[in-house]
């Protein structure tokens, strides 16, 4: 015999779900779950790389010296500008409008990035410079290749919620993407900088 | 234009952070000048929480929540630096 109980559909479940203190943040409260979660494990790596330092600055200090500091800062200004693209799109998508071409600009920054990335790795390798070079190497591709891989997520997250418009889609989205822009603005003065 | 005048400082505050990090040298920076990075790094971190990520408007506990976790992570970087300095860590290992 059928019930005829009416079974809520999933996404009513989350919308009237109790999120407490989350539910004042913009976006879906599954996403700040993510991204309080990410913050912690990149929050490790980066407590981790500064001790791994602390053993061995000679060693970390002699391997820096490799990378590229000013196409590092480039793709800094890569992420944050494309992170404000985002941000516009956002309030577009809030005020009615449509956020598509500001979403494409960001996603298209966001390549950007990888192509930059690619081009250091591969100017890297090319020089000898493998992760198992050194410890500083193997934290170095370990930190920013784990970015990247979130920078790839985040361009596909944004081309999702672009397709799929509406302001919770969004907001989760663009939280999504800021938060990889948070981390490369820790991340980047910590590889590439400090010595 | 919120929006905007954040990018802008956190375009300045990405050249400020280059500059004290001397992009073309080799010597080390100091922990003055770490410092300085650092605190540059975590004006641009508060500006994205509280402007690109909206934290702004999700109430002054969220915000001390963020900033706690950008302050303590930059303490313990800035830690692991100066004892880098003294030797303590490598005599140690």
């Amino acid at each position: 015999m059928p019930s005829l109980v009416a079974h809520p559909e999933p996404e009513s479940i989350t919308a009237n779900a109790d999120w407490g203190a989350l539910s004042r943040l913009p976006g879906n409260p599954m996403m700040w779950i993510l991204i309080l979660g990410e913050l912690a494990v990149f929050g490790v790596f980066f407590v981790g790389f500064a001790m791994a330092r602390a053993l061995d600055p000679v060693t970390f200090d002699a391997s820096q010296a490799h990378l590229d500091r000013t196409i590092g800062a480039a793709n800094t200004l890569l992420l944050i500008t494309s992170g404000w693209l985002a941000a516009l799109g956002a309030r577009a998508e809030a005020s009615g409008r449509n956020p598509r071409a500001l979403l494409a600009g960001a996603a298209l920054l966001g390549l950007m990035f990888l192509a930059v990335k690619a081009w250091e790795y591969g100017a890297e390798i090319g020089a000898g410079l493998y992760p198992e070079t050194n410890t500083f190497f193997t934290l170095y591709y370990l930190l920013t290749g784990f970015h990247a891989l979130h920078v790839v997520m985040g361009v596909i997250v944004l081309g999702i919620v672009a397709w799929l418009r509406g302001l919770d889609n969004v907001e989760t989205g663009c939280a999504f993407w800021h938060m990889v822009d948070l981390i490369w603005v820790i991340l980047y003065p910590l590889v590439y900088l400090i010595r | 234009m919120t929006l905007t005048r954040t990018w802008l400082l956190l375009v300045l505050l990405t050249l400020a952070a280059l500059l004290i990090g001397h992009p073309a040298g080799q010597e080390p920076l100091g922990a003055l000048a770490v410092a300085g990075v650092l605190l540059a790094s975590g004006v641009k971190a508060v500006q994205i929480l509280r402007n690109f990520l909206g934290l702004r408007h999700a109430g002054t506990g969220w915000q001390a929540v963020f900033i706690l976790y950008l302050a303590l992570v930059a303490t313990a970087i800035l830690g692991a630096y100066m004892m880098a300095g003294s030797g303590m860590l490598a005599r140690a290992h």
